[in-house]
């Protein structure tokens, strides 16, 4: 079996790249992928820890992370179609109209 | 019969309300009548309370409204309590009061209804703080007066909030006040959690029993706690008093209507700091290293304030400099321990302060807003009862014998000389030098010598508002005499409203100091023996609650730790000192002849002397008329940093730069290019979240190190 | 029954949001609705449900506790919601907001506040977070034509789905180290572990929920988009979102610092107490450089989270004057943002928002009573008596003091009495400058009545607050 350290590592490396991607990817759909893998990472860490300890409650937690991750990404494409219509563009560069 | 005592905040606060929100629809004569008609009823109780308080033994009433802050072990009650400290203060605010009431009632005829309804609101308004701040008992109580005041002078500073001048000595008032309420603040807190009590009475008697305590607080000694917590409180006092150094308030809040300099700014606010200092006399006592500030601080300011006044040519800024300077006598009697003088000094100076800045709004009115004494002059004979008044006034600050002013700042000064204090003696001397001079030279410019104003213009007709020349003549920056000036034919001398305190004040200022004639002079210094109690800690700790919660305090049994009765240095004088007292006393009477002398010499008989003066030491001349550059100091060293710190500093530096930096650090090490660092500007959202993961960092750094 | 007693207020306030919803989609076009009466009716039965629920400590699926401590927050956003309602009439019309949705997304929102105020499981305030956070974002971008509108709810949106990445990955170390999500079992599991250094899993997830929640409660340096998101929101949604987030975040801040993580205070105190004071300082200083309202505002309200963390830190069982004082902020804070904000929201149009400092000029002209009560809210927001605000601070920078957080109350103190500052300059813009012509509308009686509330609150809170701190600590008392 593979021991749980692995697991947690794993879903860290997940962690840091879909962290990285907020700052590297330069489209905002991209961004919010990238927050889907931090949040998958984070996934990957419940279901671990639950097999861990011999439960199911990691792997149902894993279910509400989801759709919690359904609903936002339905929210931030609406957001993102709105924010596309008066600029015509997708870069995060592009939206700093609000400053200082 | 205690209840009584509340109403003596609660009528000016009913004036307030009714002024404040249907004022718009009463009649002039209604609005300034209700808040005329409050002040003397609550003058009446003040006197009535004042009687009972006189009867009970010991002197001091209580009403006690219940808890007002309550949980854990701050227990703070709304509590009033009744002394004889306050009740000098009450009186003088209600009486006072009422009679600037009066007088505003004919100086503001000529504003509109509901400007008229505004400024009598706001006066009551602030006579009901004031009225809280001096009957508190405890610090929280007091607070709320103490900032409610602060509120109330700046809106009345800025009453002709249309001048931009006036709404800039509003906010300037406000942000000094600001600053010593901070030390007032901090001071209670400190108070608070050494002594665990912020009743007056609980933290005199508390910091009596454990001043003696090596730790009182952490590694402070109990002295070293009282030490900061009294200089904290006198920062707040210095705030309100105008201080050195915070005194750069009161002279440009010369821009309110006179009655508001009279009140707030001369007779009653100002001194606030003075009765934070007499109201705990007995911490103060314990902290002899705030006192020797307090006292040093005072009689500095005094000296400063004086020979500022000197030069001034403003009638109101030359009278505000005269406060600053007379409040500075106030803390140098605090300073040196003499509570009762300070106190006293207070008191006499709330009447002849208050008239001469009533006589100078007479002038002005007469002379349609002009306020420079150089237009001025020979008003002597068209201005009668102001003339004779305001001579009296000058007379009783100048210390001329037998006039109220004399009594107090000899007292002061006799007691500092007593108590060692020789050199800050000496200053007070000469400030008292100045004092005389200052004031007789603005009598005999205004009111002696040939006109030098035109008064017969005659291009406006008679039913010109002066008023509302004040705000148009003030607004526009060259001196308003001359063709456009707009003037009235002729003078007119005080209308009743006006005239009637003037000459109540006139009449105070010869008598008030009556009440204290030192045993020198075979009196019996009544006000002393009257005032003493208030300044030490009270006999009996024990309160009975009567059914209805209120009760006078009775009982003889004494619970305080008596052991250590607070230093005072207010013993009666023994027969040795009573001929250095009358030596001084004659010292001083000297002194303000000759301070008249010498103004009359530079003011009548030979201005050009002056003139050729001031030429001569020019240097000096230009460091007085510009006050010090005290303001213009702290514009640089205090205001454009901070203004810079947050545009250039915090704000753009680091919001843009320091974070944009981070980034370029921490977050996008990975991406190539030196170009990253210049297109991420501020705005951009990722900028945003390299902060959010700066933060991650950090506190995530911060665990990886520690543990 | 009784299973279900505790989420009666959320499901009253949920069912009055779809009735919000529903009235919508069956309204003739043109016709006007009274639908914030909904919500209203609403809010007074989850109102009136949390003080019959009071002193119950139900439970629900053992995951939601309406103790005392969810009742009193219960309250504060019965209080915001009603203000809300009765400002959002006439400005969802004249901004030309989307109604129903409007409505619908508010109630859903105080619903998601309430559910994180009462859960009592790590999991149920991940969701309580996402359900109000959700609507807030929709919310700050409603004003569909409006490209600040669109801008503000896409920050709001991106950097508030980062923090709650990072707060779900905190859940998921709790879980890790107790193999639960539940605050009393991760409670125990964490004094199991006793004295010592802690395991990194635990130091891990308090670093990672601290972040979670500083990030909703706009804490330096996770405040980022608290200026952009609250200039770009429509008014009325600046003031709902300024209180309700604010007061639902930190109580669920609150709950779990001190409750389970309480084994853990050595730990947290240091870092929240350096958030609290950076957020403080940066909050004050560069508020003072703002000229839009809201935006000043906005860090005014950054400031004022830096003020509830010394709260929270200063809070300790045996701490008499410090518990209350967080709950008491709260509610002060939300009466007196709402009514300012709500000031502003009144005043705005859809041509011209009415949130630039020069807007004020001469409001004191042309409306005195909003004037007065402008500046009471502003006067209170800087902490002068006999106002509510100064009695929060008072209690606040106490609490601090009795702890031993001297540097803490000193710097509150400071920038209290600087951030008067900004304050001061709104009312000296109101009171002493000529103004402009700028045409004011009308205001209904209905957000009179609102203001009125909040007005009146102000005062009690300021004048009378015994009987409110009594309650607060008695509420608070429970979650220890």
């Amino acid at each position: 079996m593979v021991p749980l350290n692995y697991y947690l590592i794993l879903s860290g490396i997940l962690f840091a790249i879909g962290t990285s991607g907020v700052f590297l990817r330069r489209n905002l759909i991209t961004v919010m992928l990238s927050i889907e893998i931090m949040l998958n990472a984070v996934n990957l860490t419940f279901v671990a820890v639950g097999r861990y300890l011999g439960t199911v409650d990691g792997q149902i937690i894993t279910f509400f992370v989801m759709t919690v991750a359904a609903a936002e990404a339905a929210v931030g494409l609406a957001l993102v179609i709105a924010l596309f219509r008066h600029r015509e563009t997708l870069s995060p560069d592009a939206f700093t109209a609000l400053k200082w | 019969m205690v209840t009584m005592l509340l109403l003596i905040p609660l009528l000016p606060f009913a004036g307030f309300l009714v002024n404040a929100f249907v004022g718009k629809r009463l009649s002039k004569s209604v609005s300034g009548g209700l808040a005329c008609a409050v002040m003397l009823a609550a003058f009446g109780v003040s006197v009535l309370s004042v009687w009972t308080m006189l009867g009970a033994e010991p002197r001091a009433l209580r009403v006690d409204l219940g808890m007002w802050l309550a949980s854990g072990d701050l227990q703070v009650p709304f509590v009033l309590r009744l002394d004889p400290l306050s009740a000098v203060m009450i009186l003088v605010v209600t009486g006072i009061g009422s009679l600037i009431h009066i007088y505003s009632v004919g100086y503001m005829h000529e504003e509109p209804d509901s400007e008229y309804a505004r400024y009598f609101s706001y006066l009551n308004l602030f006579a009901s703080f004031m009225l809280i701040l001096v009957l508190g008992a405890n610090f929280p109580v007091m607070f709320v007066g103490w900032e409610g005041v602060g509120l109330c002078s700046y809106l009345l500073i800025g009453f002709w909030f249309t001048k931009q001048s006036a709404a800039d000595a509003g906010k300037k008032a406000f942000i000094v006040n600001r600053i010593g309420n901070l030390g007032f603040i901090l001071g209670m807190l400190l108070i608070f959690v050494t002594f665990g009590s912020l009743d007056f009475q609980d933290v005199a008697a508390r910091a009596a029993a454990r001043a003696a305590e090596p730790a009182a607080f952490g590694m402070l000694s109990a002295e070293a706690v009282m030490t900061i917590a009294t200089l904290l409180l006198f920062l707040g006092a210095a705030g309100k008093s105008a201080q050195i150094p915070l005194h750069v308030w009161l002279p440009d809040a010369m821009e309110g209507p006179t009655p508001v300099s009279a009140l707030i700014h001369a007779a009653t606010m100002v001194t606030a700091g003075v009765y934070l200092i007499g109201r705990n006399a007995v911490l103060f006592s314990h902290a002899p290293f705030t006192l020797a500030v307090v006292a040093a601080i005072g009689v500095a300011t005094a000296l400063m304030a004086g020979t500022i006044g000197l030069v001034q040519n403003d009638i109101k800024r030359v009278l505000a400099y005269s406060t600053v300077s007379q409040l500075g006598y106030m803390f140098l009697a605090m300073g040196v321990g003499a509570y009762a003088a300070g106190i006293f000094h207070l008191y006499t100076h709330a009447f002849f302060k208050a008239l001469l800045f009533l006589g100078s709004g007479a002038v002005i009115h007469a002379l349609a807003g002009e306020q420079d004494l150089r237009n001025m002059g020979g008003l002597k004979k068209h201005l009668p009862i102001t003339y004779w008044t305001f001579l009296i006034g000058a007379l009783a600050i100048a210390g001329v014998p037998l006039l109220s002013g004399f009594f107090s700042k000899d007292e002061i000064l006799f007691r500092t000389f007593s108590s060692g204090h020789t050199f800050l003696w000496l200053i007070g001397v000469i400030t008292s030098l100045l004092t005389a001079t200052y004031m007789f030279r603005l009598v005999f410019l205004a009111f002696h010598g040939e006109r030098r104003h035109d008064a017969h213009d005659g291009d406006h007709p008679e039913e010109e508002e002066p008023v509302r020349h004040i705000a148009h003549v003030m607004a526009s920056p060259a001196p308003a005499h001359g063709a456009h000036g707009g003037h009235r034919h002729g003078l007119h001398d005080a209308p009743p409203s006006m005239a009637i305190p003037l000459i109540v004040l006139a009449i105070g200022s010869i008598v008030a100091g009556y009440v204290g004639v030192p045993h020198a002079l075979g009196g019996a210094n009544h006000i002393e023996t009257f005032l003493e109690p208030s300044f030490e800690i009270e006999a009996n700790r024990e309160r009975e609650f009567t059914a209805a919660g209120f009760s006078p305090i009775s009982s003889i049994q004494a619970t305080a730790p008596q052991h250590e009765r607070a230093p005072t240095t207010e013993t009666h004088a023994p027969a040795a000192d009573e001929r250095t007292e009358l030596m001084l006393m004659g010292l001083s009477s000297g002194i303000a002849v000759a301070g008249i002398g010498i103004a009359a010499y530079f003011s009548l008989r030979r201005r050009d002397a002056a003139d050729a003066l001031a030429h001569r030491f020019h240097g000096l001349y230009r460091l007085l008329c510009n006050k010090y550059y005290v303001d213009e100091l702290y514009e640089a060293v205090i205001v454009q940093p901070i203004k810079l710190l947050s545009t250039g500093g915090l704000w753009k530096g680091v919001d843009a730069g320091f974070i944009d930096g981070t980034v370029n650090g921490v977050g996008l090490t990975v991406r190539t290019g030196s170009g990253a660092l210049r297109r991420l500007q501020t705005g951009s959202i990722r900028t945003y979240a390299a902060s959010l993961f700066l933060g991650v960092v950090l506190i995530l750094g911060y665990y990886l190190l520690r543990y | 029954m009784t299973d279900y007693a505790a989420i009666i207020p959320i499901v009253i306030v949920a069912l009055s949001g779809t009735a919000a919803m529903l009235a919508e989609a069956f309204r003739q076009p043109g016709e006007r609705m009274p639908i914030a009466g909904l919500g209203l009716i609403g809010l007074a039965g989850a109102a009136l449900a949390s003080v019959f629920l009071w002193d119950s400590d139900a439970r629900s699926f053992g995951v939601i506790r309406s103790d005392n401590f969810a009742l009193f927050i219960n309250l504060i956003l019965c209080v915001i919601g009603v203000l809300t309602m009765l400002f959002s009439n006439e400005v969802v019309e004249r901004e030309q907001l989307p109604a129903g949705e409007y409505y619908a997304l508010t109630l859903y929102g105080i619903c998601g506040m309430m559910m994180m105020a009462a859960a009592d499981d790590l999991l149920i305030i991940f969701l309580a977070l996402e359900v109000l956070s959700l609507s807030v974002y929709v919310l700050t971008g409603l004003r569909r034509a409006s490209e600040a509108s669109a801008e503000a709810a896409f920050k709001y949106f991106l950097l508030g789905s980062f923090s709650s990445a990072f707060f779900l990955y905190g859940v998921a170390f709790a879980f890790a180290i107790s193999g639960s999500t539940r605050l009393d079992q991760i409670g125990v599991a964490l004094s199991a572990q006793g004295a010592g250094t802690p395991p990194t899993l635990a130091l891990l997830a308090v670093g990672l929920l601290a972040v979670g929640f500083a990030f909703k409660v706009s804490a330096v340096p996770f405040h980022m988009w608290t200026p952009d998101a609250y200039e770009g929101a429509p008014t009325i949604v600046t003031a709902f979102m300024s209180t309700g987030v604010k007061a639902a975040a930190f109580a669920a801040f609150v709950r779990v610092f001190l409750s389970p993580l309480e084994p853990l205070q050595a730990q947290w105190v240091p870092i929240l107490s350096a958030v609290a004071g950076v957020t403080m300082i940066l909050g004050t200083v560069v508020g003072v450089a703002q000229t839009n309202i809201k935006r000043m505002l906005a860090y005014s309200s950054i400031a004022h989270a830096g003020y509830l963390l010394i709260g929270l830190i200063s809070n300790s069982p045996t701490n008499g004057a410090g518990k209350a004082a967080v709950l008491f902020y709260l509610l002060t804070y939300a009466v007196t943002n709402l009514g300012a904000l709500g000031i502003v929201a009144l005043l705005g149009t859809l041509q011209n928002q009415h949130d630039e400092l020069r807007d004020f000029a001469g409001l004191w002209k042309s409306r005195p009573v909003l004037a007065g009560l402008m500046t009471v809210f502003l006067l209170s927001l800087g902490g002068l008596p006999p106002t509510a605000g100064f009695i929060a601070k008072w209690y606040i920078f106490t609490a601090a003091v009795q702890e031993g957080h001297y540097w803490l109350a000193i710097i509150g103190v400071l920038t209290s009495v600087v951030s008067v500052f900004f304050y001061l300059r709104i009312v000296v813009m109101m009171y002493m400058t000529e103004g402009t012509e700028t045409p004011r509308p009308r205001v209904p009686a209905t957000a009179m009545a609102g203001l009125a509330l909040a007005t009146a609150a102000v005062f009690y809170l300021g004048v009378l607050p015994t009987r409110i701190l009594d309650l607060a600590l008695a509420s608070i008392a429970t979650i220890f």
